[in-house]
């Protein structure tokens, strides 16, 4: 019955280890994720900037913001780093739809007095 | 041999009809893109445009008028000179490679058929070099900007007058054209956008200038940058206005706009260098 009962107790301590660690592991497995999704988000941006590029229509600060980005993210700053990510993305996509709309309708921007 | 001389009576035929075609073509773009400023400045001849804002706005043309009384630009066409006549290393000079004294600015732009692409009097110059065994020079500015300047300057007076012979010139000049036409940058503007649709009107404190007779007058000292540039130098600097990620000066883009504008030019005079705001 005693054997039982320290049995219990190594049992229940390792329980509570077992809890602690994964709390611990908590906030740094947050950290990993939103490192992942800045990262992710960068690369997104960079790929869409290479379209627009490619497109002859690639935005002035486009790659300046991606570059923000990525210091960012060295600094471990997430929040900034994919907020400005975010940015440099929507301007290579919004870049390369002007691309897109002026190689059909450009003619129709020929002013006329 | 009869069939031989019909044949060839056929194609050679053909080829001029489509040259002229393409001509044609251009031709009417001019008159409508002249017709465009024609009608909105009433009174300015087509020869005036080859003075961009300074056609349209008197006040800027009485100080501009001032201003080339001692051309800020005057060391830099010395300069131009000099560099002209001085040897490379192999002892050849720019004169050995164009014709006249260097009088050639107005057979600039041209399309060369051969190569497929459009030839600029910049790209000719830093070939010149590389063909005598000297490095090619920057594009924007300093020596290749003089260069340009005193070979514009020899040039003073000459006819604008570029030719599209053949589908792949025309397709060179359309692309300008598109180019031209298509907004592009953060604040979606195009060069007509400014140029065209809103010349004549103020752009903060300056008079935005007429797109007919650009190229007529590059390479040209600004003001604002204090030295000589060359015109896609200036192509440049507008796009990154307008927020687009400028072009390579000398890139195919750029010098197929240029191709397109002096097309639009023709007929004018070339009466480079100048100075500008």
């Amino acid at each position: 019955m005693a054997l039982l009962h320290v049995n219990k107790e190594i049992y229940m301590t390792k329980k509570l280890i077992a809890m602690l660690c994964f709390l611990m592991q908590a906030p740094v497995a947050g950290a990993l994720y939103a490192s992942s999704a800045v990262e992710e988000m960068i690369m997104q941006a960079e790929n869409a900037r290479k379209e627009a590029a490619a497109l002859g229509f690639e935005w002035r600060d486009t790659a300046t913001l991606i570059a923000e980005a990525q210091d960012f993210h060295k600094k471990g700053d997430e929040e900034n780093a994919l907020a400005v990510a975010k940015a440099a993305l929507l301007e290579a996509e919004q870049a390369t739809l002007q691309a897109r709309y002026m190689k059909k309708h450009w003619k129709e921007f020929i002013p006329e007095e | 041999m009869r069939v031989m001389f019909f044949l060839s009576v056929i194609l050679f035929g053909s080829g001029v009809s489509y040259a002229e075609n393409y001509n044609k073509k251009v031709e009417k773009d001019i008159e409508e893109f002249r017709g465009f400023f024609m009608e909105k400045f009433p009174g300015i001849t087509l020869d005036d445009f080859a003075d961009g804002v300074y056609a349209i706005n008197d006040n800027a043309r009485q100080q501009w008028i001032a201003i080339e009384d001692f051309p800020p630009y005057e060391l830099d066409l010395e300069e131009g000179e000099r560099l002209f006549n001085t040897p490379f290393a192999n002892g050849k000079t720019y004169g050995d490679c164009f014709p006249d004294g260097g009088a050639v600015r107005h057979k600039y732009p041209y399309f060369d058929e051969q190569r497929k692409e459009v030839i600029t009097l910049e790209m000719a110059i830093n070939e010149c070099r590389v063909a005598n065994g000297e490095n090619p020079l920057k594009y924007k500015k300093g020596d290749i900007a003089k260069l340009s300047a005193y070979m514009a300057y020899l040039s003073h007076n000459k006819l604008v007058d570029v030719r599209v012979d053949s589908e792949s010139a025309y397709e060179a000049y359309l692309s300008g054209k598109e180019f031209f036409y298509s907004k592009r940058g953060k604040l979606n503007m195009s060069c007509a956008g400014c140029h065209m649709r809103y010349t004549g009107r103020r752009a903060r404190s300056e008079t935005i200038s007429p797109a007919l007779g650009h190229p007529s007058h590059f390479p040209v000292f600004r003001l604002k940058w204090g030295n000589m540039g060359t015109l896609h130098r200036r192509y440049a600097g507008c796009n990154n206005n307008t927020g687009a990620k400028p072009f390579a000066p000398q890139s195919e883009e750029y010098r197929n706009l240029e191709f397109f504008q002096t097309i639009m030019s023709n007929g004018m005079h070339f009466n480079g260098p100048a100075s500008r705001k």
